[in-house]
């Protein structure tokens, strides 16, 4: 585990100095994605200011906290481990050859082995907008670091999830590059807007209504049952997607299948 | 001992057929075709500590397949594998710290920063120490003359530069056994000279067993001690170095290109191919390089003339000649 | 006329080979019906909480499907392609060709669009149909305002990002001038009616290009009316051209430089 996470640190470290190569378009693509995501904000503000009172049962301050959360997650998991939404093509080229012949746990090296340079806007964001929206409400930012952690943990099992789909089905890019997106939307509006079936997936397939609109709903008024409950699918979840990625190792080809035409 | 042992070992890819046109690859989504190709048929090998092994054949031949099979990248479909007194699918992790590998485009190197921020990251993989790790670097820097652009981005070094910090980063965990796949490809005679001279040194100071593959005969010459070709998933030959030279890389080709077309004098044991009227010939020589060459001498007009080995290709081709005849 | 028949012949080479990417096509109909289906939870969530602004629910929801359907079609990412261009030093193997640069890569994208017009077209019906039913307020008066006006977002939207695309002449990262347009498109008109933003904002985005890429055909598509459609129309008409004067200007400038100075 100590070793693990010297190379984690190790990792982290490379990628950033990568990052810093091109300083120049790393810091106007961290700002960029900060500025993109005030758009969001932006609309928000203009609905509620129509309206006002709650949409869909969230108050304004609500949506800054979900937006927050999601946005903050989402950065510490593709400042980290970026490179889970590349499996497929490691799958497909044959570049996960590398990994296997290191004597690290497959699954964390392949995806702490890259960054994204516009996550660091996100990071940054959420924590800019948990700022301006909930100051000094200590409980509020305790649920806050709650909610980015398993956000950031949930994306991460998701995206692996989908993309070990790739092992057994083939190309799964499309269905790798939805489950992002479903993890965004499913978390950036309150959750009621959707169907019940949908709903349901929230919970289930692509869970993140875990990360973000539990924390929320416990800040609002704490459960024992509901936070156990909650804990309890994570760790199932990402123990799942864990065992998924490892059967579907033993099926790996190498990349040699590219080769063979008929 | 035995440091790779395998026993009927057998890979089979279930591929599936993939079908043109918009109807039938709707009929494939529904109902999808599959067909058995066998890339490694049942190979038995031995290998002792310490050899240097060139493992040769054809594209397509199976040894890709074999190679990561023995460390571990895939899962063997039948049969028995041993490496190290280990089996890869189980040990992988205790293996790959004894093990070291170049495979040819596939990069252990970030494009972006200096080899050595690689070799700490390595040196991290494999728990190496950090005093341990400068001994190593400043070693393997130095046998491999690396020093001058070990802090460059590796994406401004050249090819050979490139596959020697490749090496040294392979070499970094000292590993008792070597896997190479094609080292010396797209590189110049000086950079597949040094490439070649750290392998042989590796093997001779450390016991390093290696084993590669090629499509340079010249590899093959100069480094194994014993070499396995195979074709279709099968071992064709097995034999050591002299055994091969006598047989099979004896061959050299002299090509030459005159001024005027030129009528050879009568040569004994060659295969002669006139080429652009006379212009060109190209001689197949067997032992009697010498004697061929005192003979040409007296020969005028000549605007160029080389010798070489034949591609590997003709090599493979010329042994399975020999085997049909046998067999 | 030869010289206009060898655009049209790029077109339709591009239509064609736009034509057997089908996968990708599909891909994309995936992500834009989820889309459509998100904004419309999303509005039918606002709109239980009151009416806004005299566009009714499914108003709201056809006019976020031709928003969308816009950004889809425009298809071609040549704000990349001509960063890529510049930077490899590949644009200097096509100054000698006998086209003209920017209408060869205007055909270009012509055709791919035409492509995701028809598919995208399809779609929209489909799921407007669908979500919500039919649009009360539309007659067929509006089909032909709303064809050109499509097509004038579309060709607005494609010589800006050209225009962007082509700033890599003179500065090292025009990433940041890219993600500006691309917001304010969004902010103004995209996401959002531009009758549901602060009077100030609407009367300075009026006067500004960002919302005729977007706005403008949802405008004409929800309420046609022969004034409204004229008046989109001809300011459409007006930033294309503008956007097209700019865009040869800046390609014609920047490769002097850069045959001046070698690249």
């Amino acid at each position: 585990m100590k070793k693990h996470l010297k190379i984690l640190k190790c990792y982290f470290r490379l990628n950033l100095a990568s990052a810093v190569e091109y300083r120049a378009s790393f810091i106007s693509q961290a700002f960029g994605m900060a500025l993109s995501n005030s758009t969001f904000i932006f609309f928000w503000w203009i609905a509620f200011s129509q309206l006002g009172g709650n949409i869909a049962d969230y108050s304004f301050l609500d949506v800054i906290f979900i937006w927050a959360v999601t946005s903050t997650g989402y950065g510490l998991s593709k400042i980290f481990f970026a490179n889970a939404s590349r499996i497929t093509q490691l799958i497909s080229t044959g570049e996960l050859d590398t990994y296997l012949l290191q004597p690290c746990n497959i699954l964390l090296s392949v995806i702490s082995a890259g960054t994204t340079l516009t996550a660091y806007g996100d990071f940054c964001y959420g924590i800019i907008l948990m700022a301006i929206g909930y100051t000094r409400d200590i409980y509020a930012w305790g649920w806050f670091i709650v909610g980015v952690f398993i956000y950031g943990i949930l994306l991460t099992a998701i995206t692996v999830f989908t993309h070990s789909l790739s092992f057994y089905m083939g190309d799964a890019t499309v269905l790798g590059a939805l489950s992002t997106e479903f993890a965004i939307n499913f978390a950036i509006y309150p959750e009621k807007i959707y169907a019940p079936l949908i709903r349901t997936l929230m919970y289930s397939l692509v869970p993140v209504g875990i990360a973000v609109h539990i924390p929320l709903s416990l800040y609002r008024e704490f459960s024992f049952e509901v936070t156990l409950a909650a804990v309890v699918t994570v760790i199932g979840y990402c123990c799942f997607t864990y065992w998924f990625f490892g059967r579907g190792l033993k099926r790996y080809e190498s990349g040699n299948m590219i080769a063979t035409r008929i | 001992m035995a440091i790779i042992r395998t026993k009927d070992l057998t890979k089979t890819y279930h591929t599936r057929i993939k079908a043109e046109g918009l109807k039938a690859g709707f009929s494939s989504l529904l109902k999808p075709e599959y067909k058995d190709v066998t890339a490694v048929n049942g190979i038995d090998l031995e290998i002792e500590k310490g050899e240097i092994i060139a493992f040769i054949g054809p594209n397509g031949a199976g040894k890709s397949t074999f190679i990561k099979m023995l460390c571990g990248i895939l899962y063997p479909t039948s049969g028995e594998i041993s490496v190290l007194g280990m089996s890869p699918i189980e040990k992988r992790r205790s293996l790959t710290m004894k093990i070291g590998t170049v495979f040819g485009q596939k990069s252990q190197l970030w494009f972006h920063l200096p080899a050595l921020d690689s070799f700490t990251l390595l040196a991290a993989i494999y728990e190496i120490s950090d005093a341990e790790r400068t001994r190593r670097v400043g070693e393997l820097s130095e046998r491999l003359d690396l020093t001058e652009f070990l802090t460059t981005p590796v994406r401004r070094l050249s090819l050979g530069q490139r596959i020697r910090c490749e090496i040294a980063a392979s070499l970094l965990h000292e590993p008792q056994l070597l896997f190479l796949d094609e080292p010396t490809i797209g590189l110049d005679i000086v950079g597949k000279q040094a490439v070649r001279e750290v392998i042989l040194e590796s093997n001779r100071d450390r016991g390093t067993t290696v084993f590669l593959t090629s499509h340079d005969p010249m590899d093959v010459e100069h480094l194994a001690q014993r070499t396995v070709v195979i074709d279709n998933g099968k071992i064709v030959v097995d034999a050591s170095l002299e055994q091969l030279k006598r047989e099979y890389i004896k061959e050299r080709v002299i090509e030459i290109s005159f001024v005027t077309p030129q009528r050879l004098p009568q040569l004994d044991n060659v295969k002669v191919t006139v080429e652009e009227g006379g212009l060109k010939v190209r001689l197949m020589v067997q032992d009697n390089l010498e004697e061929i060459l005192r003979n040409l001498s007296t020969l005028e007009g000549i605007a160029d003339i080389t010798i070489s080995h034949p591609p590997m290709e003709e090599i493979i081709a010329s042994i399975f000649r020999k085997q049909g005849e046998v067999g | 006329m030869k010289q206009l028949r060898k655009y049209f012949v790029i077109m339709r080479v591009s239509f064609t080979n736009t034509l057997t990417y089908r996968g990708a096509i599909f891909a994309k109909f995936i992500f834009y019906t989820l889309f459509i289906y998100i904004f419309m939870s999303l509005w039918r969530a606002i709109y239980q909480e009151g009416s806004v602004h005299g566009y009714d629910y499914v108003q709201i929801v056809w006019y976020l499907i031709m928003t969308e359907f816009v950004g889809f079609a425009s298809g071609a990412d040549i704000y990349r392609t001509m960063n890529e261009e510049i930077k490899t030093g590949a644009i200097a193997y096509q100054l000698n060709r006998p086209t003209h640069y920017v209408a060869y890569q205007y055909a270009n994208a012509l055709g791919q669009s035409i492509v995701n017009i028809l598919s995208f077209g399809v779609l929209a019906i489909v799921l407007g149909y669908v979500f919500v039913g039919p649009l009360e307020t539309f007659s067929m008066h509006t089909v032909v305002p709303l064809i050109i006006s499509i097509l004038l977002g579309i060709t607005l939207n494609f010589f800006i990002c050209m225009l962007i695309g082509l700033t890599a002449f003179y500065v090292e990262d025009n990433y940041a001038f890219f993600l500006i347009y691309q917001k304010a498109t969004f902010m103004l008109g995209m996401f959002l009616p531009l009758e549901f933003l602060p009077g100030w904002l609407q009367k300075i985005s009026q006067n500004l290009p960002f919302s005729y890429v977007h706005w403008a055909p949802a405008r004409i598509l929800v309420d046609y009316s022969p004034e409204i459609g004229l008046r989109l129309i001809s300011f459409q008409l007006i930033w294309t051209i503008a956007a097209v004067i700019l865009t040869l200007l800046c390609y014609s400038t920047g490769v002097k430089r850069l045959v001046v100075n070698g690249g």
